[in-house]
Order: C-alpha cells, then structure tokens, then sequence
C-alpha cells in the first residue's frame, strides 16, 4: 500500500526533467500552429536534427565533464581543426581512408593535450580548454590559411541526400546509437559511478581508491575522439572545411548539456536531460526558420529559454531539498 | 633573538621579490627589450597603438579580476562592453558631449551586469551557465537594435577622446585608464568592500560565519564590473569612426585570459591587480609583436594558445620540492663541516 502510494507519489512529482519534456512538446505543437502543421510531416520533423548534431554528437561527452565538474570550451575547435586536417590531407594525397585517419588522429590528440594537462597538473578545466581552445584555433589557421578545403569524392557526401527509410537523416541514427551507449556508461557502469562520484565529492572517491587522474585523462581523450567524429559528421553534411566552423559551437554544446539539467558544479545530470537539451535546440533552430526568423533571434530566444530553464532548475531542485 | 630576528627579515624580502606577478613582469620586460631592438616598435605610433590597446583591455581585465576573485566568472563582458559602446555611440551622434554619454555607457554596463548579479545571487543559478545564456541574449539584441547595431560616421565629439594624444605618443585614454586602474589598486589595498570580496571567493560559507553576506557582495561585485566595462566600452569604441556592437563578441575569452595569466585563481579567493596588468601588457604584446614580426594574424591565436599554457603551467608550477631538496643538501653541507656527519 505504502509502496504503491509512494510510486503513485513519484509519478506525478515535479521533475525538471518532465518539465524539460513538456517544454519541447509544447514548442513543437506552437511552431505547429504557427505554420499549418507543416512541421508535423515525418520528413520535416526528423529534419530538424539534421543541423544539429554536431552539437548533439559532442555534448554527449561534454556531459560527462561536466558531471565529473569539469568544462571543455576547445570542443568546438578541435572539430573545426580535425575537419581542416581531413581537408587538406585528402587534398594533398587523394586518399580517403587516410584523411580521415589523420582527422580522427588529430582529434584524439587534441583530447590527449587537454587530458594531460587537467589531470597531470593543477591548472582548472576551464583555465586550459581556454588556452588549447585558441591553440587549435590557431593551428587550423596556420594549416588553412585563407583556403577553404571543399574538394572530397562523391560518395563522401553522402548525408547530404540520403536519409534511413527516406525520412530519419544518418546521423541522426548515429547520435541514438552513442547516445544509447554513453547512457549506459554513465548509469550501469562502475566508471560512470566513479565520474558521477568525482563531481560530488572528488576528495571522497580519491580516498576510496580510485584513479581520478586516469578517469579525467579518458573522458577528455574520448571528447576529442567524438570531436572528430563530428567533423566527419559535418564535413559529409556540408563539404566545406575551414578554421572558423567551430567558432560558436563551444557554447552551443554547453548549452545544450546546462539545458538539460546538468549542473555546472558537478555531480549532477542524466543523458537524457542532454538528449531533450539537443532536440529543444533544434526544434527552436527549425521552427523560428520556418516562421521566418533566424540568425540572432534564435540565439535570443535560446538565451531566454536557457534563462527560464536555469531559474526553473534552481526552484525545482531548492524544493526537493526542502520536501527532503 | 636579533639574530633571528634578521634572517626573518631577510627571508621575507626575498619572498616579496620572487612571487608570480613579478616572474610575470619579467616577461613582459624581455619581451618588451625584444621588440625594441628587433623592430621599428619604438616608433611612437607603435607605442600609441599599443598603448590604446592596453587602455581597454586593462579596464575590462581589471572588472573581470574583480569578478573572478569571488568566484564567479563572466563570460557575456564582451557583448556587453558592445551593448555600452552602442548606448553611448547612439547617444554621442546626436551630438551629446562627452560628460553626457560616459554615464550612459556605464549606467548600461551597471543595468545588464545588475540582470547577471541578480539572477546569480537570488536565484543561485552558477555566473558561469547564466552568462552563457546573457551571451546569446545580447547577440539577440544587438539584431534587435536600429540598423543592426551598427552607428557609422561618429563625428569629433566622440573621436576626440580616442585620437588626442599628449607628449606625441601618449593616448588620453591610456592615461584615464591608467588614473582609474591605479585607484581601483590603491581601493584594492585598503578597502573593507575587498576584504570581504576576498573572503567570499576563498570560502564562502565560512564568510557567512564572520557576519559576511555573501550575496549582497557578489551583487555588488557585478554592478563595480558593469561599470568597469562601460569605461572599458569608452576607450574600445571611441578609437574607432564607426561602432559596431557585436564587434567585441569573443573579446571576453581575452579578457578572462589576461586574468589568468596574471595569476588570478579561477576558483576565486586570490588574485592580484598588478598582476592583470601585465598580464594585460603580455597579451596586446603578443597582438603586436605578430604584427611587427611581419607574421600573419592567424599566428596571434596560437601563440597566444602556447603562452597561456607557459604562463598558467608556470605560475601552478610546485616549486616546494625543489627547494626542499636545496635546503636538505645545506642542511648536509652544514652538518658536514661541523664533523657530525650528515644524512644523504
């Protein structure tokens, strides 16, 4: 009885996360109204994640740093540097295979840097991704100089048109995929244990026993890995590899996570709050497109649901520490 | 005990020499004697140059100094010090003079930065997330703004401030930035305001304990900063003959830089002015010596890139160990030359 009642409880408790899911809903149905349900044909609906999944492959990871109460602000340009890679090794040696090795290369080593100073010396998170964030920029200017790379074989761009059953975009599928993973990893897996430990009380796990300094060098060796995986994403939607493609998408991907209900102190967030953070994005992306606003007005009303969100969040969580 | 009392004396002078600002400073000097002998930087238009690049740049390291010392960060000061340039521009072309459009630059920086405080301090969500989102606000706004966000044609009223140099090389408004950092330093030395801006970063619940409260001073730290960047938005635009607000979007990550490699903790609690000042210094050197170099500008990012990372691994760099080991072998030397033998 008890127990029955308590489940009855828990279901119609308020949670950010039920809030975050009715907030898409509702956005959906508004951009719905808006333009005469065209944005409820399948080929228009799973559209709207055509453009965004750079950000979605890359706040996976991200969610996870800064679970552990860490942040990665190079994100954004170690995409747009492996993607110049791909580009230019591809335009000096015709070899597909081998471009986008050097690029996926390059990715994980932008990861190694990162990892190997956050966990091998003192220096903040945010301190570090500062710098390598315009090291890389700086490196992929060097490479690129005025160049853009566009030039790769047909069947390399093959997202660009084809999509699974005529409607769900590849990389979409691609996203659900390492989503499902990274949800596992972070909810059955003793390491995802230990990163969630790591952003609650990091002194705590260390005295327990466990590696932090290798724990953090993997996370960020894996954001560069995913990274990469996002430039081929890119690069295959939009054959174009130049310096300036990942300018914004640092802030962009935090977004999405900090959207989702991950907090910026650590310790706290699922992998769906970040799922339900990318789809927001991409439906306030399409539909503000569809009524004919883009460009700036969709950062502003991002940065106003982002606002309202995080006020949410606070009152939420203050009245479950309340209640408890 | 006099004795004692000299090698106290002598061991806190060379503590007060070798710190991290002042490892700094020697940087900037070096790079500094480069330049002059290397390349024509000693022109006074290269001086001038530089020097109009520090004046901003040092009016905004030094909000954000203030900002992160108690543990908050502020990513949104960029499209801010666009928002007050803005304001003060559109006001200046209708010919409003100058004691008109200062305030109303940093009446602007006081309002907006006054949104982040408020939503940091009573609705406690972290500065970091709530300026990331006043970041895509005030990219939104400046859209929103009559022809973009763009005032073109400024006229004498408002240029005036930014050309006029003395002495040839000197500009006016690297000596107001200069006359505003040093009274912001000496506030710094002796205010109680700081103090407790200082306790707040280092543990804020423990400054809650000595009858602190901590969010009035975080608010109070915000609305100093809005000030600080509508200053800072004056000595950016008025160089310029047009004003185009979104054209500081991305300066924040130099300002938080310049803070950094002045070693200003991140996590708040510590931190010099002087030290942002050559971190300052450093930062519109490396902009400058890319151009006297004859080196593309695309170099600046990287170079800055690795001299972030140098400057933050230097200034966190544990050098207790090394001279653990130094004072472990006099200790040996010592016990040596009396006949006892010493431990290895």
């Amino acid at each position: 009885m008890a127990a029955k009642e308590w489940r009855k409880k828990k279901l119609f408790k308020i949670t950010y996360q039920k809030v975050l899911f009715i907030l898409l809903f509702t956005l959906i149905a508004f951009f719905a109204i808006m333009e005469d349900f065209i944005l409820l044909k399948p080929n228009v609906l799973f559209g709207l994640t055509e453009n965004i999944m750079e950000i979605g492959l890359m706040a996976l990871p991200m969610t996870l740093i800064i679970i552990t109460g860490g942040i990665d602000l190079s994100v954004g340009t170690t995409m747009a540097l492996s993607a110049v890679v791909t580009g230019a090794v591809y335009g000096a040696t015709q070899n597909i295979a081998f471009a986008l090795f050097c690029g996926i290369s390059t990715g994980i080593l932008c990861g190694v840097l990162n990892g190997l100073i956050i966990s091998k010396t003192k220096v903040a998170p945010l301190v570090t991704t500062l710098a390598t964030m315009s090291l890389y920029l700086g490196i992929a200017k060097i490479i690129a100089g005025t160049k853009i790379f566009s030039d790769f074989p047909d069947g390399f761009t093959f997202l660009q048109t084809n999509k699974l059953f005529g409607v769900v975009p590849y990389q979409f599928v691609l996203f659900i995929v390492l989503f499902i993973g990274f949800a596992l990893f972070l909810s059955k897996s003793t390491l995802g244990r230990y990163v969630r430990g790591i952003g609650f009380n990091e002194e705590a796990v260390k005295y327990s026993g466990v590696k932090i300094a290798k724990i953090k060098f993997f996370l960020y060796v894996t954001t560069g890995l995913i990274c990469s995986i996002a430039s081929i994403v890119y690069l295959s939607r939009l054959p174009a590899a130049k310096p300036d493609i990942g300018v914004n998408l640092n802030l962009q991907t935090i977004t999405a996570v900090v959207l989702g209900g991950t907090s910026i102190m650590g310790g706290v967030g699922s992998m769906s709050g970040t799922f339900l953070g990318v789809l927001i994005l991409g439906v306030l992306r399409k539909g503000l497109q569809l009524i004919g606003l883009g460009g700036n007005v969709y950062s502003f009303v991002l940065g106003i649901v982002l606002v309202i969100c995080l006020i949410g969040f606070s009152f939420v969580e203050s009245r479950h520490k309340k209640v408890l | 005990m006099n004795n004692t009392q000299h090698v106290l004396n002598k061991k806190s002078i060379s503590k007060k020499i070798v710190t991290r600002e002042n490892a700094l400073g020697l940087i900037v000097l070096i790079f500094f004697a480069i330049l002059f002998i290397f390349t024509n930087f000693k022109t006074p238009s290269g001086i001038t140059s530089y020097l109009k690049e520090v004046a901003y740049l040092l009016m905004a390291a030094t909000a954000l100094t203030l900002i992160i010392i108690t543990g908050n960060i502020d990513i949104s000061a960029g499209t801010l010090v666009g928002l007050c340039g803005y304001a003060a521009a559109y006001f200046a072309k209708m010919g409003m003079p100058f004691y008109v459009y200062i305030p109303i630059a940093i009446v602007t920086g006081i309002i907006f930065a006054g949104i982040n405080g408020i939503i940091v301090t009573k609705f406690k969500v972290p500065s970091l997330v709530t300026t990331l989102a006043m970041v895509n606000i005030h990219l939104g706004i400046f859209i929103l703004l009559p022809s973009g966000g763009w005032v073109e044609g400024m006229q004498n009223n408002f240029t005036d401030l930014g050309s006029k140099v003395f002495f040839g090389f000197i500009p006016l408004i690297f000596i107001l930035s200069l006359i505003i950092f040093i009274a912001t330093m000496y506030y710094m030395k002796y205010s109680r305001f700081i103090k407790k801006v200082y306790a707040v970063g280092g543990n804020s619940k423990a400054s809650v304990l000595i009858g602190v409260n901590p969010k009035s001073i975080v608010l109070k730290t915000f609305l100093l900063e809005g000030a600080l960047l509508g200053l800072a938005s004056i000595f950016f635009y008025t160089t310029k003959n047009i004003v185009q607000a979104n054209s500081a979007f991305g300066m924040e990550m130099m300002f938080i830089t310049a803070v950094v490699v002045g070693g200003t903790s991140i996590m708040g609690g510590s931190g010099k002015l002087i030290g942002t000042a050559f971190g300052v210094m450093l930062l519109a050197l490396i902009t400058r010596s890319m151009i006297f170099f004859g080196l593309q500008d695309y170099y600046s990012y990287a170079v800055q890139g690795v001299i972030i990372i140098a400057a933050v691994l230097l200034t966190h760099m544990d050098f207790s160990k090394v001279k653990r080991n130094r004072e472990l072998r006099a200790a040996n030397k010592a016990a040596a030359d009396l006949g006892m033998g010493g431990k290895k």
